[in-house]
């Protein structure tokens, strides 16, 4: 498998975008640590992060759906077979995840070293949200791993239903734009919000909790979801493989 | 270097694209693949880049099957009408990916040359580009390619005759820095004939025929003289297509030149051939 210069491409190809990415959200924590703290001084202690790691989940997920689109197809024009393409594209994907994962690493352990002042000694990552626990390097070092595996995994759902999409008729393609995102939204939503949050899905959380193993403010192992998104990432690659084998590539 | 297609066949829905092809190419020559819209053109050489898989059969290099072997396809350039270019990409940067991609067989300098030939603005997107402008743009590239097998589907689309013209010498100039067995599929058929060393003729999925291009083009020719005289030649020949004017009657067929007294006759030439050959509903041609 000729990986190398297509795992170049991938990367070269998405480095500005996610660049300016990861620029814009870091003004906007700027923007706003700078508003808080001229507002509340030192009364504001914690400032949750839940929202950046949320952009994050979107970022990664268009870029799997981009993936499919741009990257394997100039893969196929230079001579390389759709099962690569798919394997570089998922493998860059992954990249991309521990990239960002990285970049949040360094940014809360940069406010934990107290260049954030009081205003970050607090940083309430989801992980943080889920497992609770003090910022310390190693804690910190599992919220990066945690990211990643989720990141990568969100990435790999964009990739496959990107994918199904080019395979199904036109007829069936409302269903995957409306269908999917529905339900990743209803799992997200989970995973995002504790029990507060949508109530009436009560029973699916019951799933999604055996699915995942995501504790949710209980006592519980972050392993479990570094598990469980190398398998379901895995999973959506083993999928995409399959699936990719017989696409023919069309106009 | 020897290329086998073994009794590919391919079907979309209920369209039969390809119905057992079996074709073996062998040398480095520049080989056309003709056929009318649909005959099949592009869904065979889609299969040889690997595009899409076959129903049925395999195509082999050197013995070795392509589909899903980077190691082969890396062998293969493939210059598409889809939309598998990078668009947001301007000419420089995807010579760049070209070379990191084909690091032996791309020729950074020598695409950049051809581009400036062409007056194509190197800086510009490919999705700002004219129709014409964007043939260039990948003929540019695959001129520049050294791979064994380099395929061109529709290359002069959109192209005024200046710019074929200068395709055409390119092509040769290309071919000449390197041997390679080169596949062009066109509709232009009488610009690129004399090109041709071999021609393969697709007609309703099949092929028709695969010959080297002298020999096809001294297989067909047209008989003109008087109705009686033209009809009594005719008779034991393969016929393709009659018009009749006055008392005097124009025939073309397949077989050799005959020397009748008061017949007139006249090779076909490749693209009046293949009219001939592609118009007809029964006729079939034995190599």
């Amino acid at each position: 498998m000729k990986i190398k210069a297509s795992l170049n491409y991938n990367l070269n190809y998405t480095k500005y975008a996610a660049g300016i990415y990861m620029a814009i959200r870091q003004v906007i924590v700027l923007i706003i640590t700078l508003t808080f703290s001229l507002r509340f001084k030192n009364e504001f202690t914690n400032l949750s992060s839940s929202g950046f790691d949320s952009s994050n989940i979107i970022f990664i997920f268009i870029c799997g759906l981009v993936f499919f689109k741009d990257q394997f197809f100039a893969q196929i024009q230079f001579g390389r077979s759709k099962e690569t393409a798919v394997v570089s594209s998922l493998t860059s994907i992954a990249i991309l995840a521990m990239a960002i994962s990285f970049v949040d690493f360094i940014i809360a352990w940069f406010y934990a070293a107290g260049f954030g002042g009081e205003l970050f000694s607090n940083f309430r990552s989801l992980y943080f949200q889920n497992y609770s626990g003090k910022l310390t390097f190693g804690v910190s070092l599992l919220n990066m791993l945690w990211n990643f595996f989720y990141l990568a995994f969100i990435g790999s759902i964009g990739y496959l239903i990107a994918l199904i999409n080019y395979k199904l008729p036109k007829k069936f393609r409302l269903l995957v734009w409306l269908g999917i995102p529905v339900l990743l939204i209803i799992i997200n939503t989970r995973l995002v919000f504790t029990r507060g949050g949508l109530e009436f899905l009560t029973n699916f959380y019951g799933f999604t909790k055996t699915i995942f193993g995501l504790p949710f403010n209980s006592a519980g192992s972050p392993i479990k979801i570094y598990l469980t998104g190398t398998l379901l990432f895995m999973v959506n690659g083993f999928i995409s493989l399959l699936l990719i084998n017989k696409t023919p590539i069309k106009d | 270097m020897k290329l086998e297609f073994k009794h590919i066949t391919k079907t979309f829905g209920n369209l039969k694209a390809l119905d057992d092809i079996n074709l073996v190419l062998e040398d480095k020559k520049i080989y056309g693949i003709l056929g009318r819209n649909g005959a099949g053109k592009t869904t065979m050489m889609r299969c040889l880049a690997g595009w899409i898989m076959p129903d049925e059969g395999e195509i082999l290099l050197d013995g070795k099957k392509i589909y899903g072997s980077d190691e082969l396809l890396s062998k293969i350039f493939f210059m598409s009408e889809a939309q598998t270019w990078p668009k947001d990409m301007n000419f420089i940067e995807v010579a760049k990916v070209c070379k990191d991609f084909y690091p032996d067989s791309f020729n950074y300098d020598i695409a950049l040359d051809y581009a400036s030939k062409f007056n194509l603005n190197t800086k510009k997107k490919l999705s700002k580009l004219s129709t014409g402008y964007v043939s260039i743009y990948k003929i540019c590239l695959t001129l520049a390619m050294d791979t064994d097998i380099v395929m061109y589907d529709e290359p002069v689309l959109g192209l005024d005759a200046n710019h074929r013209q200068l395709f055409y010498s390119l092509l040769v100039e290309s071919y000449a820095r390197k041997m390679k067995m080169i596949l062009i599929s066109t509709h232009l058929i009488e610009e690129v004939s004399s090109l041709f060393e071999e021609v393969i003729i697709i007609k309703e999925s099949k092929v028709l025929v695969y010959l080297p291009t002298e020999e096809l083009v001294g297989a067909g020719w047209s008989v003109t003289g008087k109705e009686e005289l033209v009809e009594k030649f005719i008779s034991d020949k393969k016929a393709l297509s009659s018009n009749k004017l006055g008392g005097l009657m124009t025939s073309c067929y397949l077989g050799k030149k005959g020397n009748q007294e008061g017949l007139q006759f006249d090779a076909l030439d490749l693209q009046h051939l293949f009219i001939e050959l592609t118009n007809s509903k029964e006729v079939s041609y034995e190599n």
